[in-house]
């Protein structure tokens, strides 16, 4: 199970930037972006969204919320959306959009992360392509005996015979 | 099976990380009791082959089978000239054990795929027959399935526009123990929204397979969106067979016929038969 969120020629993998490994990292021209995998829909998705965009202040600085609201993707899932500003500190002002995907009784995370004035320029590119994101809900492994026996049926479609020999 | 008697292989055991082999002149027979996490009998298959060079190789199976305990296996037979490898694979809940047999003596070809057999079909996962069980059937084509905690939710190709979840619980024991009414509870219930109208009546009827079945179909609201429920509960002698279609439709017709599908591509669990005693030649 994946958040499938396909980038287009540009964006390069990052290496891991969190410890907990749930998320991958991407950047293109100076702009972070931040992929989880699928997870348990947070209790509380308001709280979640503002915990993730505070997350990992530079010393010093401070962030503040410029923006939250709920979109839907082009599938139609439901996404919440949080926009925060980070002043102060060494780094630049950086601009941060934090999007919680819902799907059904799991939810998914996109972290953009970027200075002000890159992000502001890119806001519309940014969101559109946040809005194509999709759950992929297959598993690796099967899930049902039907997986498990899958090609097994003499015919497709049909339920495969499992009682063929008896010693 | 063939017709000609089996040779009685003098096996010797000797016991591996991850299960035994069984050493006999004419061949072996590798036995792993736990192979996790589950896999599709083909990706299992995918390394068995009787080696490269080995000529005029004839594939006999996979064929599925039912073991003595009543759970689902397979078997394959891939014999050469020189060189015969025979694997069988019985699954359990969430892992499978194999049985992997190399054989290089031409005159005990029949014998080992027979030996194998009867190992397979004898083997003891242990699981007992008065739990949770997966169950065979045919998820509509095209959906995507979710594990959940004893179900499986498959999801509509057409969701979350076309919102038609259905999930199907594992099969439980005819006799509800407090537990298993415990469980159902949790997980399986549906929630008091769907209480406050009356539901469908109950649509009965009997599958090709041999299945009672009952269809109840409930509406409600439930965080402000129109919801359409049906219960299918299917049930023989021995199992319940329970799942439930979930749309944002209000086509109760579409409904019953989309379940009635469905309950025609359920196949019941088999129930134990006749052990054989697959050892019959051990001499360690």
């Amino acid at each position: 199970m994946k958040l499938d969120l396909p980038l287009p020629d540009g964006w390069i993998a990052q290496p891991a930037s969190r410890a907990d490994g749930r998320f991958v990292s991407y950047s293109q021209h100076g702009v972070g972006l931040l992929i989880s995998s699928l997870m348990s829909l947070p209790q509380d998705p308001e709280a979640w969204l503002l915990r993730a965009a505070l997350d990992e202040l530079p010393a010093g600085a401070a962030a503040t919320i410029t923006a939250r609201g709920s979109r839907e993707t082009v599938d139609g899932w439901r996404a919440l959306v949080v926009e925060a500003e980070v002043t102060g500190g060494a780094a630049a002002r950086e601009t941060r959009i934090v999007v919680l995907y819902q799907f059904l009784d799991h939810g998914a995370a996109a972290i953009v992360r970027g200075p002000a004035e890159l992000v502001a320029d890119r806001r519309d590119e940014l969101l559109e392509l946040l809005g194509k994101a999709r759950p992929d809900f297959r598993s690796s492994h099967p899930v049902c005996l039907w997986e498990v026996f899958e090609g097994l049926a003499q015919k497709e479609g049909a339920l495969p015979v499992l009682d063929g020999f008896q010693p | 099976m063939s017709g000609a008697a089996p040779p009685l292989f003098a096996w010797r055991r000797t016991f591996l990380g991850d299960g035994v082999l069984l050493a006999a002149p004419e061949g072996s027979v590798r036995i792993r009791p736990r192979v996790t996490p589950l896999l599709r009998l083909r990706e299992l298959l995918a390394p068995v082959h009787p080696g490269p060079g080995v000529a005029g190789v004839t594939v006999d199976g996979p064929r599925g089978f039912t073991t003595a305990e009543g759970e689902y296996g397979a078997l394959v037979n891939l014999r050469g000239e020189a060189r015969q490898r025979t694997f069988a694979a019985v699954y359990g809940d969430d892992f499978c054990a194999t049985f992997d047999a190399d054989c290089t003596t031409r005159s005990a070809f029949d014998g080992m795929r027979d030996a194998v057999q009867k190992l397979a079909y004898a083997h003891a996962l242990g699981l007992g027959a008065d739990r949770f069980r997966n169950y065979l059937y045919a998820p509509p084509p095209g959906w995507t399935g979710l594990p959940r905690h004893a179900s499986v939710v498959w999801i509509s190709p057409g969701c979350p526009r076309e919102h038609a979840l259905l999930t199907v619980f594992k099969a439980r024991p005819t006799n509800m123990t407090f537990s298993m009414r415990q469980h159902h509870r949790l997980f399986e219930q549906l929630p008091r929204e769907f209480g406050e109208k009356p539901p469908s009546a109950t649509d009965t009827f009997t599958t090709t397979q041999g299945l009672m079945a009952q269809l109840v179909t409930y509406t409600g609201v439930v965080n402000g969106r129109a919801l359409m429920v049906s219960d299918l509960t299917l049930a023989d002698q021995r199992y319940v067979y329970p799942a439930r279609l979930e749309t944002s439709a209000s086509d109760l017709d579409g409904h019953a016929k989309a379940l009635k599908g469905f309950a025609e591509r359920v196949r019941p669990l088999p129930a134990p038969s006749a052990p054989v005693d697959a050892l019959t030649s051990w001499v360690d």
